[in-house]
C-alpha cells in the first residue's frame, strides 16, 4: 500500500457536523492503476491512517482489476461487500475510470473501498448500499486519479432507508417468486451465484433488504463485479452464462441459478422467514416486510429468524381461520418459548387479534359454532400463567361485549365458564365487569318480556353463587323476584 | 490410457501449489485458485514437474517474455525438445503471438489466479534421445499480485506456494528504466530477492542455492545491456547486486529482448499507446538454458 501508514486509529462512532447532523467518519481506500513515484500496477495507492496493512491486501484481492466489471451497460458499477479479518467490514465500489493506463488495451478499474466497523455500519441498517447512498450524497464516489496518498475519513450522513420503495420494485423485477427463491437459499446457508440481465446492484439491494437487519453482515456479497473463484461470497450477482462459472466451481459447494428463466425450477420455499416474505409480498404489503427488516428485528432476535418467520406465518394464518381453531392456534403459541424479543411481541399481537376476533365473532355466531368455539375457550386447561391470562381476558371480552345486546345471556356465559374451570383470579376486572353486567341487567330487566323473567331468575341465581358483589347481584334479583310475583298476581284479562 | 498408480508424492484432488486437497472433480483449486488440471497432467506422468517461476514487476513484460520463450521451445530453439501437456499450455503462447502480430502488446494480466494462464511442458534435449523426459511449469502470474506478496506475506497462496516448490527462478527487471536513472526497480528487485531469499532458505545464514536468472528485458533500449549484463546490474541495479552476491549461491544475469522496433500510436481520448512493430526475440532462450542446466546438473 503506498500510503504505508498504520497508525491504528479508530473511527469515531459518530461526530456532528457544523450544521449538527450526526455522521459517521469512516476509512477510505482507493485501488486502481496510476503510476507513482512509488509504482505502477494495480494496488491502494491512497488511504486513510486508520487503515490497517491487512486489511489494505484483503481489499487488493477482492477489488476488480482490468476490465472486471461484468455488467454491459455504459457506466457499469460494481459493489462488493466481505468482512475483514480484522473484524471490520470493507464495501468497495467499483467503475471504470478511463482507458488501461499503460496502453495494452481494456478499461482500468477504479475502486473506493470503506472500510467500518459494527457500530458504525449498524448506523446505516447494515447495508452497504445505504453507505454508498450516503457516500454519493458526500461527493466521495467521482473516481481521483491523482489522490493524494494519505486520504482524510470520510463523514457520511446515514440517509432513510426506503426499504418498502425497494422492495416494491424487486417485486417487478425479478419478481417475488424469484426473490424470496434466493432468499430461500441465502437463509438455508448456500453459496449462491446468480447471472441475471437486470440491474445486478439493485438485485442484491432488494435481497438484502428483504433480510432481517442483523443478518445483513453476515450476507458477503459483490454485484456486477466478474467472477474468481478466489473472491469467495455469499452471493454472487452477475451477468452473462452460467456455464462458464459452473465448470469453474465443479466440486465445490455452490448454488449457480440463472434469473434469465422465467422461474426457478423448484419453487417451493423451506426456510421460515422466506416463507413469510413471499407472503407478505405476494399479498401487497410490502411496507409490512420492510418494517419487520428495517426496525422490528432487533440483534437479540438474529438466532432466531426462522421461529420469527414461522410466527408471521400463524399470524397470518391466524386472520383466515376459524374461531375454534384460532384459539388452539393461540394456545399452541402460547405453550411454546419465546425465540427473543420479536418472537414474543408477535405472540402478544396474536393474543390481541384472537381477542378481538374472537370478541366479535362469538356473540354474534350462531350455534352450533357459537357452542363449539365457547366451549373451547372455556374449556382451557391452565398449563400456564400465559394461557390462563389469555383465557380470562378473552372471556372478560367476549362477556362484556355480549352483554351489549344481551347482557342475561352475557351472565350466563359468564356462570358457564366459572363452572367450566374459570378462576376468577383478577378480582378487580371481574368486579368492573359485574358491575357493567349489573348495570346492563338492569335495564333489561326493566324492559324484560314477562316470558323471559323465571330464565333471568335462573340465570341471576346460577351467577349469585360466584358474584364478587353479591348485594348489587343480590339487588337484581329481588328485583326479578317482584316482577315475576307481579305477573303471577295480575289479574287475568276477561275473555271477550 | 493405462490406469497408473499414483505416486506416492502427489495425490488425486490435492493442489499442485497449495497442497490442498480438493473434491475429485475441482477445477481449480478452491484455496489458491490454481488449476486442478496440473496434478493430474503430474500424475499421468507418474512424476513431479519443475517449477520454475517468472517473477517480475507489473509492465516489465513477462507475458511477452514467456510467450515468446514458450512459443521458441515448441519450435525446438536451442536444441531443446518440448512437447506442451494440454491445450491450455498452448493458449499463453498463442496469445502473445496473435496480438504482437496485429502490432499490439497483450493483455494486462489479470491479478485473479483463476485467470492466470499456467503452460505445462515436457522438455529435453533434442540430441540426446536416451535423455529422460522432464516435466516444467510455467505460470504467467500477475506483477501487482506479486508486489502485494511482497507486502504482505500469504497473500496469495498461489505465489506462496509457487515459490516454496519452484526449483529455479526467473527475475525479470525493465532495464530501460533502471538505464534511465530511476531507482524503482533496484528497489523492487531488492524487495523481491528478500521475499524469495525467506522462500528458498535452507538454513539459518545459509544463500539460497536455487539458481535465479536475472534477465534485464526491453534491453533494446539500452544495448550495452547485452555487452555485458553483469557490469550493468552492478551499476545500475547496486542494491539487487549486492543481495545477491550475499544471500544468493547460484544467480547469473542475462539481457533480453523481444521488440525489434516501437512505434507510439494516440488513441482518441489522447493516450499515448506503445505498438510493438515488428518483434526480434534476442536473449530469450539463454536465461532458460542457463536455469534448466543448472536444475539438471543438481
Amino acid at each position: 500500500m503506498d500510503s504505508g501508514s498504520n497508525s491504528g486509529r479508530l473511527n469515531a462512532v459518530a461526530s456532528r457536523r457544523a450544521d449538527g447532523a450526526k455522521v459517521v467518519g469512516i476509512d477510505q481506500a482507493i485501488f486502481t492503476c496510476i503510476r507513482t513515484p512509488m509504482g505502477q500496477g494495480y494496488r491502494v495507492v491512497a488511504a486513510s491512517r486508520g487503515l490497517r496493512a491487512k486489511e489494505s491486501s484483503e481489499i487488493v484481492t477482492h477489488a476488480p482489476s482490468g476490465d472486471g466489471l461484468c455488467d454491459e451497460g455504459p457506466e457499469p458499477v460494481g459493489i462488493s461487500f466481505f468482512p475483514l479479518q480484522s473484524g471490520r467490514f470493507c464495501i468497495l465500489h467499483s467503475r471504470y475510470a478511463g482507458a488501461e493506463p499503460t496502453g495494452r488495451g481494456g478499461q482500468r478499474a477504479y475502486t473506493r473501498a470503506f472500510v467500518l466497523d459494527a457500530e458504525q455500519l449498524a448506523r446505516f441498517g447494515n447495508s452497504p448500499f445505504q453507505v454508498l447512498r450516503a457516500a454519493y450524497a458526500a461527493g466521495t464516489l467521482v473516481a481521483d486519479l491523482k489522490p493524494p496518498t494519505t486520504l482524510p475519513t470520510v463523514d457520511l450522513l446515514p440517509q432513510p432507508p426506503q426499504i418498502a420503495m425497494r422492495l416494491a420494485e424487486a417485486v417487478h423485477e425479478p419478481g417475488t417468486v424469484w426473490l424470496c427463491h434466493l432468499m430461500d437459499k441465502l437463509l438455508a446457508g448456500d453459496t449462491l451465484i446468480v447471472t441475471a440481465d437486470i440491474n445486478l446492484p439493485r438485485l442484491a439491494d432488494a435481497l438484502l433488504a428483504a433480510i432481517p437487519a442483523p443478518l445483513r453482515t453476515t450476507i458477503s456479497f459483490s454485484a456486477g463485479v466478474r467472477f474468481s473463484v478466489g473472491r469467495t461470497y455469499r452471493l454472487s450477482v452477475l451477468s452473462g452464462s452460467t456455464e462458464p462459472i459452473e465448470r469453474l466451481l465443479r466440486g465445490q459447494p455452490a448454488c449457480v441459478l440463472d434469473l434469465t428463466q422465467a422461474e426457478p425450477l423448484h419453487t417451493e420455499l423451506t426456510h421460515a422467514w422466506a416463507i413469510a416474505a413471499n407472503r407478505l409480498l405476494q399479498t401487497g404489503r410490502a411496507v409490512e416486510l420492510a418494517a419487520f427488516t428495517a426496525h422490528r428485528f432487533s440483534a437479540a432476535d438474529a438466532h432466531a429468524v426462522e421461529a420469527v418467520g414461522r410466527a408471521i406465518l400463524v399470524c397470518e394464518d391466524a386472520r383466515t381461520c376459524d374461531t375454534t381453531g384460532l384459539i388452539r392456534t393461540v394456545v399452541a403459541r402460547l405453550q411454546g418459548k419465546a425465540n427473543g424479543p420479536l418472537d414474543a411481541e408477535l405472540t402478544e399481537e396474536l393474543v390481541q387479534l384472537a381477542t378481538g376476533r374472537l370478541t366479535e365473532a362469538i356473540p354474534q355466531a350462531r350455534r352450533p359454532v357459537l357452542d363449539e368455539a365457547w366451549q373451547t375457550l372455556c374449556t382451557l386447561r391452565h398449563t400456564s400463567p400465559r394461557i390462563e391470562r389469555f383465557k380470562d381476558e378473552t372471556i372478560r371480552s367476549i362477556v362484556l361485549r355480549t352483554s351489549e345486546a344481551a347482557p342475561m345471556e352475557a351472565i350466563a356465559m359468564a356462570s358457564q365458564a366459572v363452572r367450566a374451570g374459570l378462576e376468577i383470579i383478577r378480582s378487580s376486572e371481574w368486579a368492573a365487569l359485574e358491575a357493567t353486567l349489573s348495570e346492563r341487567a338492569g335495564k333489561w330487566l326493566a324492559a324484560a318480556n314477562a316470558e323471559t323473567l323465571p330464565w333471568a331468575r335462573q340465570v341471576l341465581q346460577g351467577w349469585l353463587v360466584h358474584a364478587i358483589n353479591e348485594r348489587n347481584m343480590a339487588e337484581i334479583l329481588k328485583c326479578v323476584d317482584e316482577r315475576v310475583e307481579q305477573e303471577e298476581t295480575a289479574p287475568t284479562p276477561p275473555e271477550s | 490410457m493405462s490406469t497408473l498408480s499414483t505416486p506416492s508424492f502427489l495425490a488425486s484432488g490435492q493442489c499442485l501449489i497449495c497442497d490442498r486437497v480438493n473434491q475429485a472433480d475441482a477445477v481449480v483449486c478452491c484455496a489458491c485458485g490454481a488449476p486442478m488440471t496440473l496434478i493430474n497432467e503430474a500424475i499421468e506422468q507418474q512424476r513431479e514437474p519443475r517449477i520454475i517461476t517468472i517473477l517480475g514487476e507489473s509492465n516489465v513484460g513477462k507475458t511477452v517474455y514467456l510467450g515468446f520463450l514458450l512459443d521458441m521451445l515448441s519450435k525446438r530453439a536451442g536444441g531443446l525438445e518440448a512437447i506442451p501437456k494440454g491445450a491450455y499450455s498452448v493458449n499463453l503462447q498463442q496469445a502473445v503471438i496473435a496480438y504482437m502480430s496485429a502490432r499490439q502488446f497483450p493483455p494486462k494480466t489479470p491479478l485473479e489466479v483463476d485467470h492466470w494462464k499456467w503452460a505445462y511442458y515436457q522438455v529435453r534435449r533434442q540430441k540426446e534421445l536416451d535423455e529422460e523426459w522432464f516435466d516444467l511449469l510455467l505460470p504467467d502470474m500477475a506483477g501487482e499480485a506479486l508486489a502485494e506478496e511482497i507486502e504482505t506475506p500469504q497473500t496469495y497462496r498461489a505465489i506462496t506456494g509457487l515459490l516454496s516448490k519452484s526449483m529455479g527462478a526467473l527475475l525479470l527487471i525493465d532495464a530501460a528504466v533502471a538505464a534511465s536513472g530511476s531507482p524503482h526497480p533496484d528497489y523492487f528487485a531488492l524487495k523481491l530477492m528478500s521475499y524469495v531469499d525467506k522462500a528458498f532458505a535452507i538454513g539459518r545464514g545459509a544463500r539460497a542455492k536455487n539458481p535465479i536468472a536475472v534477465v534485464l528485458c526491453k534491453a533494446d533500449y539500452c544495448p550495452e545491456c547485452f555487452d555485458n549484463p553483469r557490469v550493468f546490474a552492478q551499476t545500475n541495479l547496486n542494491r539487487l547486486w549486492n543481495l545477491c552476491d550475499s544471500r544468493f549461491q547460484n544467480v547469473e544475469f542475462f539481457a533480453a529482448s523481444t521488440v525489434g522496433a516501437l512505434g507510439f500510436a494516440t488513441s482518441d481520448s489522447g493516450q499515448v499507446i506503445p505498438m510493438p512493430l515488428h518483434a526480434a526475440p534476442r536473449g530469450i532462450m539463454e536465461p532458460f538454458e542457463w536455469i534448466l542446466g543448472r536444475i539438471q546438473a543438481d
